[in-house]
């Protein structure tokens, strides 16, 4: 095979043939299906079916993919996949893409949840042509910041993602959704403004002391950083922070959240929230692991707050969506915890709960879309009595509250205990003030299914149960959220190599010599 | 004049006769679309010549060069200045624009500025500077039946003799304190001669006042909003593109030959100029509901971005320069078209209430809008972005950490003002009506500044080589 190569010799053009491998580049492939996907829905955008079905082929195929990685399971050193190509040689920038087990996870989930959100968006009316374009560019982008392993292309993926979602939020959303949308787009884009200039300040640190002047991951973990460490750590830091979003940096999201419509809700709390968590993974710990060591207290005592305080605000919340989206600050709040406390198990916990809250609060907001389609209303005081009216819808929306308070033997708990008998492992004060967290998620959703469920049915027609479109969404998620809480070892395998990494890295006194 | 140098001068030659010779013709036959098209193709003739015509010397009567980095902004002001011709297809026709004339100024004010950028020496940068704003006083003002075009024109007229007063008595004094007008010698001159130096360094202040004045950095500025506003939007994109950029260019050669002691003293100034043109613009541009005026003010903050890069110097600085004066001219001349291809009847949608809901009833042509801004803001993937990285690295390297802190503060305001129209165009709850479909040509510069944004966005790579490869010096 020949690809055609463009350079620059003596400041003429020169095109040659370059010969490449014939090896199928998956990851790359991962990110331009999605964005083929774009390109045909411009192209047959008078048609809203053709575009659906586009949508529904190119996620289909990302899931395909990405499963078919998983199945086959690690190559040398527990890589899944590593592709690299030159890019921009000028800044030492390359394409680099690189899949560990973490990002294997996030790259499943990204493909699954994808695949539910365009069956539940099935029927959209409004510009239809343009919502699926948006759709799959966010995958694309999504996609792209999981496998990034070069600076300047991470933070291409990150913008990339911005817009898709600001357009998602301000078009499709209802009630003030240009507020929410411009309040999500400014707290993201300040993170990732002074986390360039973190990268930027990195870069040449790392170039200066050996001239090598890269955006490579894995020539920037050895460089030596002096006192600029704290700073740049938390140029990165925020960046992710506000993405997780941490308590006082979280204020944009229940605003998105109330306004999205159901796809933006679900690519928002399934997968941006995760980009953040995972970007403190990838980056900000290996990179700074002095910087990391030192905050980990800190970041300790934030998720304790954004545990407590996210719960007592949803504990108030009377619209289910917003009690939702608090909701997942908390959990968040739980998933951070996981990585202060920073060994294996709590580790390998936090990233087993950044899938489960995934999905299950994925499901989660997916119901509330159909309990609004149906009765107009998302306020606890209107609703109730849906388990006589739809018991099938009904069954599936306990089922999930559940699984989102952490019911053993489904999705959430498995991902809970873990990061919890870390913390107790670690640091038995932690976790005996996290742990009553719990019972505050009790509260709060057993307060919305009783809201929800049960109580007088408001006046009015009946409406019906679960179409089998709707059907069809539901029931992966459910499979998975048992298969998540009774058998999780499938998924902790892949994250065994990547989390031994990850917790030398950070124990290791000095970084690299 | 020997053979060698006018064959040396070719581009330029072919652009002045072919301005000429439109005029003649004008005289005779002043059909509009054909002397535009004529025009375009003497443009895109030049630049031709350009880019493969290598010229036989590298400098022409010590006063302008010949050499690959003159003959890379003659091409990208030939391109401009075709690009402008052809979005002024239609919009000459409503608003009945003298065909002949208006070509002519086009074609004469893209070798003006290709002189400037080409100069290597102040007597070079003078002529070039005068020979094109003399152009652009009639162009902006070229719709008699405008008056804020008329009232523009008056106003640039006005800032722009106090500028070249400004400019002449500077060269003036630098040329009494050195002795020279050729440039490295002349800046090289002003570290060595010890009793002079006082006289020379107030000559730069001169110029640098009156190079303020014309590429309108804070406080030099007041005149940016009403002459973009008032003008027509080809000429617009020309005036905030090729007249800046050719000036920033000319600036380039002149702060390679400055000596470190003297460009100690100017970073000051200088930075001086960066953080209120970033300040000041930025908060202006928030307030703005006309687009022309909003993109006026982020004009000034992209000059602020500019001027940071050019500050921090060095190949890493200069190139930085280049690269984004490519980009901004490209996202601008793809704006500004896109409210050209707007207009009907001449009149063209510029508050932002004019362009609600234009995104669904246009939504090539808003999806285009959008893009533009997104680049200007510096959002990846669009070719801003790559623009405003180099900048901030080269920043830094320098040493510059608070410009480059400033830079991503301004960057970050940026996003608002260039979110509104956005907004406005996609997410307003009325709609205003259909506006015109566009012509073809005016499709066909969207399409290649929107091809040429995403390219430069994502693979880079040749340009930053070639911007590299033929940095003078």
């Amino acid at each position: 095979m020949l690809i055609l190569r463009a350079s620059v010799a003596n400041g003429f053009f020169k095109v040659d043939l370059m010969p490449v491998s014939p090896h199928i580049p998956w990851l790359t492939l991962l990110i331009a299906l999605p964005l083929a996907g774009t390109l045909l829905c411009l192209v047959f955008r008078r048609s809203p079916a053709a575009c659906r079905w586009l949508t529904l082929a190119s996620t289909l195929a990302v899931l395909i993919i990405a499963v078919r990685l998983f199945v086959q399971g690690p190559g040398a050193g527990g890589w899944y996949g590593f592709e690299d190509a030159p890019w921009i040689e000028r800044f030492g920038a390359r394409w680099t893409l690189a899949m560990d087990g973490i990002s294997l996870l996030m790259v499943v989930l990204t493909g699954f949840l994808q695949v539910i959100v365009t069956l539940i968006s099935w029927h959209q009316k409004k510009h239809a042509a343009l919502f699926f374009c948006l759709l799959l560019l966010l995958e694309a982008g999504i996609l792209g910041v999981f496998l990034a392993s070069d600076l300047v292309l991470f933070y291409l993926f990150w913008e990339m993602m911005l817009i898709p979602m600001f357009f998602l939020i301000g078009v499709w959303g209802h009630g003030p959704r240009v507020y929410a949308a411009v309040k999500f787009f400014l707290f993201t884009l300040t993170g990732s403004l002074l986390m360039l200039l973190a990268m930027l300040g990195l870069y040449l640190l790392h170039g200066r002391q050996t001239g090598d002047y890269s955006f490579a991951l894995e020539a920037l973990k050895q460089t030596r950083l002096g006192p600029w460490e704290p700073w740049l750590y938390a140029g990165f830091m925020l960046a992710f922070l506000v993405k997780l979003p941490v308590v006082p940096l979280h204020t944009w999201l229940p605003d998105a959240h109330t306004v999205a419509p159901t796809a933006g809700s679900l690519d928002l709390a399934g997968l941006l929230l995760k980009t953040g968590a995972f970007g403190i993974l990838r980056f900000a710990f290996p990179l700074f692991p002095g910087a990391a060591r030192a905050s980990l207290p800190l970041l300790a005592a934030l998720a304790l707050i954004g545990i407590y305080y996210a719960a007592w605000i949803a504990w108030r919340q009377n619209d289910i969506k917003r009690l939702i989206a608090y909701s997942s600050v908390s959990h968040l709040g739980v998933v951070l915890l996981g990585m202060a406390v920073a060994n294996t198990i709590a580790l390998q916990g936090a990233i087993l709960l950044m899938v489960c809250h995934g999905i299950t609060t994925g499901a989660l907001f997916a119901l509330v879309s159909m309990i609004r389609r149906r009765t107009g209303t998302r306020d606890l005081d209107r609703l109730g009595g849906l388990w006589q009216e739809t018991p099938v819808l009904a069954a599936f929306f306990l089922f999930f509250s559940l699984a989102s308070l952490g019911l053993p033997g489904l999705a959430n708990f498995s991902g809970e205990i873990l990061v919890f008998a870390g913390t107790f492992q670690h640091n038995p004060l932690w976790g005996a003030l996290a742990l009553p967290g719990v019972v505050f998620a009790a509260a709060y959703i057993l307060r919305m299914v009783q809201g929800v469920l049960w109580g007088a049915r408001p006046p009015g027609r009946s409406w019906p149960d679960l179409s089998w479109r709707e059907l069809l969404a539901l029931a992966p998620l459910a499979v998975v959220t048992l298969w998540l809480g009774l058998y999780p070892g499938t998924f902790l395998d892949p994250l065994r190599e990547p989390v031994r990494l990850l917790v030398d890295g950070l124990l290791a006194q000095g970084g690299m010599p | 004049m020997s053979g060698p140098e006018l064959y040396a001068l070719l581009p330029l030659l072919i652009l002045v006769l072919g301005s000429t010779s439109v005029l003649m013709i004008g005289a005779w036959n002043p059909t509009r679309r054909p002397l535009f098209l004529i025009g375009v193709v003497t443009a895109l003739t030049a630049a031709t010549a350009a880019a493969f015509w290598p010229a036989p010397l590298a400098e022409v009567s010590r006063m302008f060069s010949c050499g690959p980095y003159a003959r890379f902004f003659t091409v990208l002001w030939s391109l401009a200045a075709a690009m402008c011709l052809l979005l002024s297809l239609r919009c000459g026709e409503d608003r009945r624009f003298p065909g002949g004339e208006y070509t002519a100024l086009v074609l004469f004010a893209a070798a003006g500025m290709s002189l400037l950028s080409a100069a290597t020496s102040l007597i070079g940068v003078f002529l070039g500077l005068e020979s094109f704003t003399l152009v652009l006083y009639i162009l902006i003002a070229i719709d008699k039946n405008c008056a804020f075009g008329t009232e523009a024109g008056l106003k640039y007229l006005v800032m722009g003799i106090v500028a070249t007063g400004l400019l002449t008595f500077g060269i003036a004094l630098i040329y009494a304190a050195t002795g020279t007008f050729h440039l490295p010698e002349a800046m090289t001159g002003l570290g060595t001669e010890a009793g002079l130096r006082p006289l020379g360094m107030l000559g730069w202040g001169l110029l640098l006042c009156a190079i303020g004045f014309k590429a309108s950095l804070v406080p030099f500025h007041l005149w940016t909003p009403d002459v973009y506003q008032g003008a027509p939007s080809p000429v617009t994109a020309l005036l905030s593109t090729g007249a800046k950029g050719s000036l920033l260019a000319a600036l380039i050669v002149v702060m390679q030959g400055v000596p470190i002691p003297s460009l100690a003293d100017l970073a000051p100034v200088l930075s001086a100029l960066a953080v209120l043109s970033m300040l000041v613009g930025s908060l202006c541009a928030l307030r703005q509901t006309n687009i022309k005026r909003m993109l006026a003010y982020s004009s000034i903050v992209h000059m602020g971005y500019v001027l940071t890069a050019l500050l921090a110097g060095g190949s890493a600085g200069f190139s930085a320069v280049v690269f984004y004066l490519v980009v901004y001219t490209i996202a601008n001349f793809g704006a500004f078209g896109v409210i050209t291809s707007f207009a009907i009847q001449g009149r063209e949608p510029q508050e932002y209430a004019d362009l609600a809901g234009l995104g669904y009833h246009h939504p090539r042509r808003g999806a285009a809008l959008a893009f533009f801004l997104l680049s200007l803001a510096g959002v990846p993937p669009a070719a801003g972005f790559i623009g405003k990285f180099g900048i901030f690295y080269a920043a830094i390297e320098a040493g510059y950490l608070g410009l480059a802190l400033l830079g991503v503060l301004a960057s970050l305001l940026s996003m608002y003002y260039y979110l509104r129209p956005i907004i406005v165009l996609f997410m307003a709850d009325e709609r205003s009506a259909c506006l015109h479909r566009g012509a073809i040509e005016e499709h066909g510069v969207l399409a290649f500044c929107l091809a040429a944004t995403l390219l430069l966005g994502l693979y880079p790579g040749p340009l930053l080589n070639l911007v590299i490869a033929i940095l003078p010096g």
